[in-house]
């Protein structure tokens, strides 16, 4: 079909964006709140520039072999036996992350619209749409962000807006109360919210200009870092640090108290969320899209599509691990610890230092 | 999806499969005899009473033996009588017969000397002959020669080029395609007269041979969609073509989707357009419907009057269309979705209201929304298939029945009543019928959806209509263009229409040869 379709620089920041922002920004109040009080906000910004940081390094490391994915590349530099370990845990990270990511997502809806239906029904039809859309390619996904974006970006910034009023922002006083260390721990929670970017390690190859790569990271991360600021900083002046720890969901919350004056629409939660739908499906698509691309590279099979259906049982099969929505955060955490860490910090650097000291791949 | 997929492969690949050696016809010489010829032809036109034979002598001796064929009816007999016939039967007397020099020189003499007519050609090939003569031409043998002079002479029952009665327009040429290729090719040769300007012409149908026009601005399309064009008019092997929707269901790229995806217009007027743009129209002998390819999803929300009113006008009428697109796409869903999920985003007044008027309604709001759509359809059909005279009458018994009966009989409530109509306006609103038809089905699986899983439902149907949409193609153009493609440039003319005096590109996603259409202004 159109599988050989190069990506362009706009398209590629859109698609981090859409990647990023997804089912995370739930919780991210709460989560920061939770390490650094009212400092949250600041640890959101941390995460941001951390991230920014990492994404320099996969830049650089996918720079030097223009040609590789993330399997090829530590083939290439680990060799094929040291190189087992790495493709694994990327492998099962993505899985495990994208299994959390439909059950949370799954809760959500449950939660907002659908009280009475199952989660499963809600998460195997949302699947069905993902095998849909995943077998057609990472040229087609990214034509569906690139038109969903401007809808996401309109009602991003319609609820942002109406959440202004009633806000207090005296209760993100007193700046830097927390101590560092609190802060940091924030921020290291936080790397959840902005997980996806190292999609880049796989779609490096489609990616047209690969000299702009960077600079369509830093665009896009601009835009999440501003949308996560904005809604951590109204919900600690919405709800005060003390009821945004109790709130599972603190920017549903947020949504649900939105009362736009002389409106027909009383309250916006329902419109807000199914737009929010839209959100979760372009995250959960592009990391369906990585696992069944990993796979087919590490079997050195041509066609991905075929490892699509494969994928989905397992990733449904994940998704039912937790019993509840606290297991599931609980789920996450670990993930963050023990496989995000890996895959997005660790790997890479040590990728890119080995590839730098043995003198591999291109130089520029 | 697999086996889904084989399916499609089995259909597509017996629509594209070229050569099963229908098309190419041996070459069959014409007899020098001229008994022999009519024998021959007598014989394959055997219980063809609508042929004319005229076997007639020329020359002062009478000796020269002339056969004209031609379809009654069809054929221009007064242009036959008076140039053909009375050249050849009257005026070829006045010359002398300076018998053998002559003779040799005959048929080169009738061709270019006798025959007072404007479009006549030599063929040699008995089969294009009768080809000629069955598309209404006369063909003209003389004894003694291995050839024909095939006569342009059609001239057949036309209606005239009317108001179309489709797609109506308040400002703008009233002036529509007919069912005659000819007149449909003049109507828009008149609007473009540009030597570039082609006008490629083709037979289709190893039966009924119907003409298919090709039109396109040789410098300004680009060769891909061009190409595509003539590759899959060229691969349909089918008996006969009736009318352009045969063409269109052949040549289509997704044949599984409810969208159109070849626009088809009966405005010469918005085919001049359109492929001064860059696109590419076709004409089908008999049909008024004139295909464009490629389509877009936007350029079928577009009608030509867009273009004629100022834009300011334009835009907000524009703006009127796809909100009652979308209101056509959405409302029964919405409407099932919130009153049988999701109450509470409505203020609460209102929900009460609606519980209400619901009061007494013995079905659930799916149930009733399918009931009303339902007769919605039949009134539709009905009023299509009956005559004119009687279409009104169903119009006011559908309303009484609809509007009143239904309601103060308890089976719908008035606010699914007032949905209804809200829907069906909004609906009749798209100036493209294919649109408007493949919304309707859409509209049925999102009630259906929003029945099962409420507003998540409808949003689960608008993804998926959304991933269909995105993979759409149209000759090589996105569907969804210029939305998939954000193009600043392209957005001037879709959502909203700017003023034409800033339209100095053509699309950029037709990717035009020429890409400007139009010298940069001056600053006053």
């Amino acid at each position: 079909m159109i599988e050989n379709d190069k990506i362009t620089n706009t398209q590629l920041w859109i698609f981090i964006v859409l990647t990023v922002i997804g089912v995370g920004i739930f919780a991210l109040p709460r989560i920061v709140v939770e390490s650094a009080d009212e400092d949250g906000w600041i640890s959101v910004i941390l995460g941001g520039i951390a991230s920014i940081f990492l994404f320099l390094i996969m830049c650089r490391l996918v720079r030097k072999f223009p040609d590789d994915t993330i399997v090829e590349i530590s083939r290439k530099v680990f060799g094929n036996i040291l190189s087992v370990p790495v493709i694994l845990i990327f492998t099962l990270y993505m899985v495990t992350i994208i299994g959390i990511t439909l059950r949370i997502f799954g809760e959500v809806v449950k939660m907002t619209l659908l009280l009475r239906t199952p989660v499963e029904v809600i998460m195997i039809t949302m699947l069905v749409l993902v095998i849909w859309l995943t077998r057609y390619g990472i040229e087609p996904i990214v034509r569906f962000d690139e038109f969903v974006f401007p809808l996401i970006m309109v009602t991003l910034f319609f609820v942002l807006f109406f959440s202004i009023p009633r806000t207090d922002f005296s209760n993100m006083l007193p700046v830097f109360g927390s101590s560092a260390a609190r802060i940091l721990d924030g921020a290291y929670k936080a790397t959840y919210s902005y997980a996806g970017f190292e999609l880049i390690l796989l779609i490096a190859p489609q990616v047209k200009d690969k000299g702009k790569m960077f600079k369509s990271g830093i665009i896009a991360f601009i835009v999440i870092i501003l949308t996560y600021i904005s809604v951590v900083i109204l919900a600690i002046g919405k709800f005060g640090i003390i009821d945004t720890k109790k709130l599972i969901w603190p920017t549903l919350t947020m949504i649900r108290s939105i009362e736009v004056p002389g409106s027909f629409i009383e309250r916006l939660e329902g419109i807000v969320m199914s737009q929010w739908i839209i959100l979760a499906f372009t995250t959960i698509v592009p990391i369906s899209y990585a696992i069944s691309y990993i796979l087919s590279r590490i079997f050195k099979h041509k066609n991905f599509k075929h490892f699509t259906s494969i994928s989905i049982p397992i990733i449904y099969l994940i998704s039912l691990i937790p019993d509840n929505i606290v297991e599931a955060y609980d789920f996450l955490d670990k993930i963050t610890k023990y496989l995000e860490t890996p895959v997005i910090l660790i790997i890479p650097v040590l990728l890119l230092t080995t590839a730098v000291l043995r003198k591999m791949g291109a130089n520029k | 999806m697999g086996l889904f997929g084989l399916f499609m492969k089995k259909i597509s690949g017996y629509t594209y499969d070229a050569n099963d050696g229908k098309d190419e016809v041996e070459k069959v010489p014409i007899p020098k005899n001229i008994d022999e010829t009519n024998k021959k032809l007598k014989d394959i036109f055997k219980d063809c009473n609508d042929i004319i034979f005229r076997e007639f002598n020329v020359g002062t001796g009478q000796k020269l033996k002339y056969l004209l064929i031609c379809v009654d009816g069809l054929s221009d007999k007064m242009l036959v009588d008076n140039f053909v016939l009375e050249s050849l039967m009257l005026d070829a007397r006045k010359v002398k017969p300076d018998a053998e020099e002559i003779k040799s020189r005959l048929f080169d003499l009738t061709k270019n000397g006798t025959l007072a007519t404007t479009e006549l050609r030599e063929e040699d090939d008995l089969n294009k002959v009768i080809d000629g003569i069955l598309s209404a031409d006369t063909a003209l043998f003389m004894d003694g020669f291995d050839k024909a002079i095939v006569i342009g002479t059609k001239l057949w029952p036309a209606r005239q080029p009317q108001e179309p009665k489709s797609e109506g327009v308040v400002r703008g040429p009233s002036d529509g395609f007919v069912e005659t290729l000819r007149f449909n090719t003049a109507l828009v040769r008149r609007r473009i007269r540009d030597p570039k300007f082609k006008v490629k012409q083709m037979k289709i149908g190893y039966r009924s041979k119907t003409d298919i026009a090709v039109m396109y601005i040789e410098d300004i399309v680009k060769k891909d969609i061009l190409q595509k064009v003539f590759d899959r008019l060229n691969s349909i092997k089918i008996d006969g073509i009736i009318e352009s929707g045969y063409v269109e269901q052949f040549i289509e790229d997704d044949i599984f989707s409810p969208f159109p995806q070849v626009k088809s217009t009966e405005r010469p007027d918005a085919v001049a357009a359109e492929i001064l743009e860059g696109r590419v129209g076709i004409i089908v002998d008999n049909s008024p419907f004139v295909l464009i390819v490629p389509g877009t999803l936007i350029g079928m929300l577009h009608s030509s009057e867009d273009y004629y009113q100022r834009w300011i006008i334009a835009t907000f009428v524009r703006g009127t269309r796809i909100t009652a697109a979308i209101f056509s796409l959405l409302l029964p869903a919405l409407y099932i979705a919130i009153t049988s999920y999701n109450p509470d985003i409505i203020p609460y007044r209102f929900a009460l209201s609606i519980a209400g008027s619901r009061e007494g309604v013995p079905f659930p709001a799916f149930i009733e929304a399918i009931i009303m759509e339902l007769s919605l359809e039949l009134l539709r059909e009905a009023g299509v298939r009956l005559p004119d005279p009687i279409g009104g009458t169903i119009g006011i018994v559908g309303g009484i029945i609809i509007g009143q009966a239904a309601v103060s009989a308890k089976i719908v409530s008035p606010i699914m009543v007032i949905i209804v109509s809200i829907t069906a306006i909004s609906s009749f609103t798209i100036p493209n019928f294919g649109l408007n038809t493949g919304m309707r089905i859409v509209r049925f699986v999102l009630m259906i959806l929003a029945a099962v899983l409420g507003l998540y439902g409808v949003m689960l149907g608008l993804i998926a209509l959304l991933i269909h949409l995105v993979n759409l193609k149209s000759f090589g153009v996105p569907y969804l263009a210029p939305f998939a493609g954000m193009s600043a440039r392209d957005f001037k003319d879709s959502v909203v229409r700017f003023p034409i005096r800033s339209f100095i590109y053509r699309p950029e996603y037709l990717q035009a040869n020429d890409k400007k259409r139009m010298a940069l202004r001056k600053k006053r």
